[in-house]
């Protein structure tokens, strides 16, 4: 789909632990708010991370995300 | 002019033991000044407060204080390098300071035998001008991080288990997070794996505890620090790292933001709903019915061979087992149907109409339980009597059979 990219979810600690794996390769929208890119990592893309989401935090390009800064691959480039 | 007793910068004897650290660029004769006036509590005596406690008493830092409350143990030794086979069962704290004497005598060691909990911390953290968090379990970290804010210490956090580690310097400068900033809920207990249960490697927290050292070691110098504001991520088995940029300090922070909610310690074990350490703490969910204990299962087997599930992993199941055990972990237990489980068991329904026994064992009696209620809802397993093994393997070796390797 031309709105979304291609991404690598790369997994720490716990979260690699419960997700079996290092990396998982999905594809997101370009353009995400915070509260949609956490909603769709924990419940579509790696559902077995529901039971730590609260203690998580998210990184894009090793840059940390939260409410105030989504997901735009082009902030980036 | 008599000038012999006059010395322009340090002593003969800092000259002479510190030399090659003074002649490093940046550091200096003014980083070991500094060094040699500093006051540096480390909060865990363990695998990363020993390399940490180490360097930092190697390069002259003139106070060093060590909180701990626990006894070293022989499983502590692969990766607790700086305590001695002589000292299994005695203090950490006392056993880390006889090192650190005997490789630095001119600075002095202060102990804190003792569970660092909310009615000391602040008593004992406002000695230092640096904390370093070589804790265990989220308890203590929220509270370490909680009492830094409150004392304006900075705090060089580290965290290792298996063959990952973390470090961040927390609290540093006027915009730099804290804990709490990035981590405002606590986990849930039942997520959190500590290093009884999941293993570390030592060189994993030797790298970790020597690089909170070395935070250390720049702040008292003056120099920037590397990882205020930046998690580092060690992945010892790829020996592939990552600095993650953090957020700034959260306005709305419960304890550095600008209209804090948390003012004094709290109740940490409350907050976080687990005890301030490591150990694993025993549960109860199984009724008396459903349990048999090691003695019982001991004469249990000796009449015939029963049916016994081990629900350890199976790297667990590998250092040893009962014969007669098949391992099926908790994880597999839950996905698997009930007819994979009676395939798995080899277990034939209508061999006659008595009631079968089963049994689950486990490392010390908690997932064995859990195991049994996970048995009895799959349901189609009305032909069995499914029971745990109380206290486990750790009870086993205890009071049937020494000889079972303990870890």
């Amino acid at each position: 789909m031309e709105n979304n990219v291609k991404v690598n979810v790369l997994f720490f600690g716990k979260a690699r632990e419960l997700a079996e794996c290092d990396c998982k390769k999905t594809s997101l929208p370009k353009n995400v708010k915070y509260e949609k890119l956490k909603e769709l990592i924990f419940q579509e893309v790696v559902p077995e991370l529901q039971s730590i989401e609260k203690a998580c935090i998210l990184a894009v390009d090793q840059r940390y995300v939260d409410q105030k800064r989504g997901f735009d691959p082009d902030e980036f480039q | 002019m008599d000038d012999l007793s006059w010395t322009a910068g340090l002593t003969k004897e800092q000259a002479g033991r510190y030399s090659r650290q003074v002649l490093v660029q940046d550091f200096g004769v003014n980083g070991q000044k500094n060094a040699s006036t500093s006051k540096v509590l480390i909060i865990g005596a363990g695998g990363l407060g020993c390399p940490t406690a180490t360097y930092l008493a190697g390069a002259g830092i003139g106070t060093i204080g060590i909180v701990d409350y626990d006894t070293v143990s022989l499983d502590n030794l692969h990766r607790q390098v700086a305590h001695r086979e002589q000292a299994v069962g005695t203090s950490k704290v006392e056993s880390l300071k006889i090192m650190l004497n005997s490789l630095n005598s001119s600075i002095k060691i202060i102990t804190h035998e003792a569970t660092l909990n909310s009615k000391c911390a602040m008593e004992i953290v406002k000695l230092y001008d640096i904390v370093c968090d070589c804790s265990d379990n989220a308890a203590t970290r929220y509270l370490i991080n909680d009492v830094c804010v409150l004392l304006d210490k900075p705090l060089v956090s580290g965290s290792a288990l298996r063959w990952d580690g973390q470090l961040t310097v927390y609290h540093y400068g006027k915009e730099g997070p804290c804990y709490r900033c990035l981590f405002p809920s606590p986990p849930d207990p039942s997520t959190v794996t500590n290093c009884s249960e999941g293993g570390v490697l030592g060189p994993v927290v030797g790298v970790i505890g020597s690089m909170q050292a070395l935070e250390v070691l720049k702040m008292v110098a003056g120099l920037p620090c590397s990882f205020a504001g930046k998690l580092f991520l060690y992945d010892g088995r790829s020996g592939s790292t990552r600095t993650i940029v953090l957020r700034k300090r959260s306005p709305r922070c419960a304890v550095c933001g600008d209209e804090p909610s948390i003012t004094a310690p709290i109740d940490y074990e409350l907050f976080c709903g687990a005890g301030a350490h490591d150990k694993i703490e025993r549960i109860w969910l199984l009724e008396q019915n459903e349990r048999v204990s090691v003695e019982e299962y001991r004469d249990i087997r000796r009449i015939a061979r029963p049916l016994l599930i081990d629900t350890r992993p199976p790297i667990e199941f590998e250092i040893a087992h009962l014969p007669e055990a098949t391992n099926i972990t908790l994880n597999d237990l839950s996905k698997l149907d009930s007819a994979q489980i009676t395939e798995k068991l080899k277990l034939n329904a209508t061999e006659n109409d008595q009631k079968k026994d089963l049994f689950v064992i486990c490392h010390r009696g908690n997932d064995s339980q859990r195991a049994v209620k996970i048995i009895k809802e799959k349901g189609n397993f009305e032909f069995l009597s499914v029971r745990d093994v109380s206290g486990g393997y750790d009870e086993w070796a205890t009071k049937v059979n020494p000889n079972f390797p303990v870890y």
